[in-house]
C-alpha cells in the first residue's frame, strides 16, 4: 500500500480515536477503554504488513490494532457499547477484544499474558508448516514480567513464528521507566538470547513498513525482538481529560489533537500528504458525527 | 498355573495413555506431548516413559507451558502437557485463570484440545513444600475440569474420554501410588462426563470420595461388610457443574454420608456435598474427613489418614 494511503488511515484512525474519547467523556461506555493516541503508525503499518493467515496477540491498549484491522469504526465503537451489533456481539469488551476474522487471535489485560498463549498459536502455525507469523505486542510495562523472559526463551528454543513488539512508551501508568526500575536493554537481552532485534521510532510509514515486513520475514525461521518507542498521548484508562486536573486535554471540538513533532504520527502523515492534509482532516471531522450511535439507536441497544 | 499379576497403577496410567495416544497421532494432529525432561532421565517419574509419538523436551517455564497450552488449543492443535508436579501449576494460574476465561467467553475452539497431566506429591515426606494437593482448589478457582482417578476402570475411561477431547481439563495422577497394585474395583454406573463413578451399592452408607483417596473408601466399605454393614462407593472429580445428584440421593437412603478428601484446600468439596444432602435429607448423620486440621505440611505424618476403625461402625 502506498505512503499516502497509510497516511490517510492514520489521520482516519486519530478521528476515530477522538470519537471514542468524546463519547467516554458523555459517559456512553460502561467499560474500560485505554485510547492509543500516539500508536496509530504502528498499527497501520503493521495491518499492512500482515499476510492473511497472520496472527495478533493484543494488549489492554488494544484500540488502534482493533480499528486498524477491522479497517472499519463501527465493529469496535458498538463493542464498546456492548452492542450485539459489535464485534464480538458485545461480548468481550474493550480490554479482551478478538477479531479472529481480522486475525486478531488474542487479546489480554493482564500484562505479559498474551506472550505465552502468542507462543502457542505460533507453534501451531510451525507445525502445520504454515508461513504465517504471530506478532505478539506488548510493552515497557509487560517487560518486567517473568512471562516476558519465558516467552522469548521459549520461542527460541522452539524457533517459533513469533514477532514480539514492544510498544515503549516509557510509561506504565503514571511512572516512567527511571522511576520504577533499572533499564533494560531490549536488543542486548535479545542478542543474549540469539533472536535478532529491530528498533523503531519516528512514526515514519515507509521505514515501519519495511521494518515490520523484514521482522515477518525473519520470524518465519524464529522468534524476532522488535522496540517502537511510542509516545502514548494519554497513559490512563478512561476519556482524556480524565479529571479535572489532567494536563493533557484533548477535545475534537479543537479540531484533530496532532503535535508538531516526529512523535507523533498523526504530525508525521500531515506532512507526507502536504497540501492534501487540511482538506482530508476537514473531510474526516465533517463525517464525524455520523459515525456515532443516534440517541434512539442507543435505546435499542440499551433493551 | 500362574495367578495373572495385577498391574501397578502406573503401569495401567502408561498403558492407557498409550492406548489414547495411539491412534491419535494419525486423526489428531498437530499434536503437541511436551515436558520437562518427558523423554530424559525417569522420564517424569514413568509417567512418560511410553508415550508413543514425539515427544518435546521444555525447559523450565511453566506459566508460558501453560500459555503455550492454550494457544495451540485456539488454533486447533492438540496439547498435552506432562507435568512432575501438581506444584509446578502454580506459577501458572495466571494463564489457567484468566486465559480459561477469555477461552470460555469465546466459546469452545475448533477442535482444539489442551490437556494438562500433573503428578501430585500425595506420598508425604516431601517437606513444608512439594506437597502441593489442591487439585480441586484449582479446578474450582479457574471453572476447569479435573480429575484425580484411582480405580483401574476410572483410569482407562477418563484416560480414554479427556485426554484428547476437545476444550481444557487437568489430569492429576497420584504418586502415593504409583507402585502400588491399581485397585481393581468393579464399575456399576459412570456419569457420561467421568464426573462420577459408583463402584458399590450399599443400605447402610454412602461414602463418597475426592482426590485420591478412592482407596480409604473401598477400605472402609471392606470393613463395614465385615460387619455385616453394606455401603455405596462413589469416586467424585470436579467437574463443573457439580451434579452430585445420584450421591445425594443414595446418601438420602441410605441415612448416612461419609465423605473423604485428600486435597488440603481449607474450603473442600467435601463440605457443599454435605450441605446438599443435608438440605435435601436434614437427618442424614455426616462425617468428612479432609485434611483441613491435619494438613501440617511436614517432612512426616502427610498422608491422608481417617479413622476407618471408627467409621466402620455403624449404628
Amino acid at each position: 500500500m502506498n505512503p499516502r494511503e497509510l497516511a490517510r488511515r492514520v489521520l482516519e484512525l486519530r478521528l476515530w480515536q477522538h470519537l471514542i474519547n468524546e463519547e467516554m467523556k458523555r459517559g456512553r461506555f460502561r467499560i474500560p477503554i485505554h485510547a492509543a493516541f500516539g500508536h496509530e503508525a504502528l498499527a497501520v503499518a503493521l495491518d499492512a504488513a500482515l499476510a492473511p493467515a497472520d496472527q495478533l496477540a493484543l494488549t489492554h491498549r488494544n484500540m488502534a490494532y482493533q480499528f486498524a484491522r477491522a479497517r472499519a469504526f463501527a465493529p469496535v465503537y458498538q463493542e464498546y457499547l456492548l452492542s450485539p451489533a459489535g464485534a464480538c456481539g458485545g461480548q468481550l469488551g474493550s480490554m479482551n477484544l478478538t477479531q479472529p476474522s481480522h486475525g486478531i487471535a488474542y487479546t489480554s489485560s493482564i500484562l505479559g499474558n498474551n506472550l505465552p498463549v502468542a507462543c502457542g498459536l505460533a507453534f501451531a502455525h510451525k507445525l502445520r508448516r504454515s508461513e504465517a507469523v504471530v506478532f505478539a505486542l506488548t510493552g515497557d510495562g509487560a517487560m518486567e514480567e517473568g512471562a516476558f523472559y519465558e516467552t522469548l526463551l521459549f520461542a527460541r528454543s522452539h524457533r517459533l513464528p513469533l514477532a514480539v513488539l514492544i510498544e515503549n512508551n516509557d510509561h506504565s501508568l503514571a511512572s516512567r521507566i527511571a522511576e520504577r526500575r533499572s533499564p533494560v536493554d531490549a536488543g542486548a537481552l535479545a542478542a543474549s538470547l540469539d533472536i535478532p532485534y529491530l528498533p523503531l521510532s519516528g512514526n515514519d510509514l515507509t521505514v515501519y513498513g519495511q521494518t515490520l515486513r523484514r521482522a515477518r520475514g525473519a520470524a518465519q525461521a524464529g522468534p524476532v525482538v522488535l522496540e517502537a518507542r511510542v509516545r502514548t498521548f494519554c497513559n490512563h484508562a478512561g476519556a482524556t481529560p480524565g479529571w479535572a486536573t489532567d494536563p493533557r486535554h484533548i477535545s475534537l471540538s479543537e479540531g484533530l489533537v496532532i503535535e508538531p513533532s516526529s512523535e507523533d504520527p498523526a504530525y508525521m502523515a500531515v506532512r507526507l500528504l502536504g497540501e492534501e492534509a487540511p482538506a482530508f482532516t476537514e473531510s474526516l471531522v465533517a463525517l464525524a458525527s455520523g459515525l456515532l450511535a443516534t440517541p434512539k439507536e442507543e435505546s435499542c441497544l440499551s433493551r | 498355573m500362574s495367578q495373572p499379576v495385577t498391574p501397578t497403577y502406573l503401569a495401567t496410567v502408561q498403558a492407557a495413555l498409550a492406548r489414547a495416544v495411539s491412534p491419535a497421532l494419525a486423526t489428531h494432529t498437530p499434536l503437541v506431548q511436551m515436558g520437562e525432561n518427558i523423554d530424559k532421565g525417569s522420564c517424569i517419574c514413568g509417567l512418560t516413559r511410553h508415550l508413543p509419538g514425539v515427544l518435546t523436551n521444555i525447559g523450565n517455564c511453566e506459566l508460558t507451558h501453560a500459555g503455550t497450552g492454550f494457544g495451540l488449543m485456539m488454533n486447533g492443535a492438540h496439547c498435552v502437557l506432562y507435568m512432575k508436579q501438581l506444584d509446578f501449576l502454580l506459577l501458572a494460574l495466571d494463564q489457567l485463570a484468566n486465559t480459561m476465561q477469555l477461552v470460555r467467553a469465546q466459546g469452545t475452539p475448533v477442535g482444539g484440545s489442551f490437556t494438562i497431566a500433573a503428578i501430585v506429591c500425595d506420598q508425604g515426606l516431601q517437606g513444608p513444600q512439594s506437597s502441593f494437593q489442591g487439585l480441586n482448589g484449582i479446578c474450582s478457582t479457574v471453572r476447569a475440569d479435573g480429575f484425580a482417578p484411582v480405580a483401574k476402570v476410572e483410569l482407562e475411561r477418563i484416560i480414554e474420554a479427556q485426554l484428547l477431547r476437545p476444550g481444557f481439563r487437568i489430569l492429576a495422577f497420584s504418586q502415593r501410588l504409583f507402585g502400588a497394585p491399581v485397585a481393581d474395583l468393579p464399575l456399576l454406573w459412570e456419569a457420561e462426563d467421568q464426573s462420577c463413578f459408583q463402584f458399590a451399592s450399599g443400605r447402610d452408607a454412602t461414602i463418597a470420595c475426592f482426590s485420591f483417596t478412592l482407596d480409604s473408601g473401598a477400605e472402609l466399605a471392606a470393613r463395614m461388610a465385615t460387619g455385616g454393614h453394606s455401603a455405596s462407593l462413589y469416586s467424585l472429580h470436579p467437574v463443573f457443574p457439580h451434579r452430585w445428584e445420584r450421591v445425594v440421593e443414595d446418601a438420602a437412603r441410605s441415612g448416612r454420608l461419609i465423605v473423604f478428601d485428600g486435597g488440603k484446600e481449607t474450603l473442600s468439596p467435601a463440605h457443599k456435598l454435605a450441605a446438599q444432602v443435608l438440605l435435601a435429607a436434614p437427618g442424614v448423620r455426616v462425617d468428612i474427613h479432609t485434611r483441613e486440621e491435619e494438613a501440617i505440611d511436614a517432612v512426616s505424618e502427610d498422608r491422608f489418614t481417617p479413622p476407618l476403625e471408627e467409621l466402620a461402625l455403624c449404628g
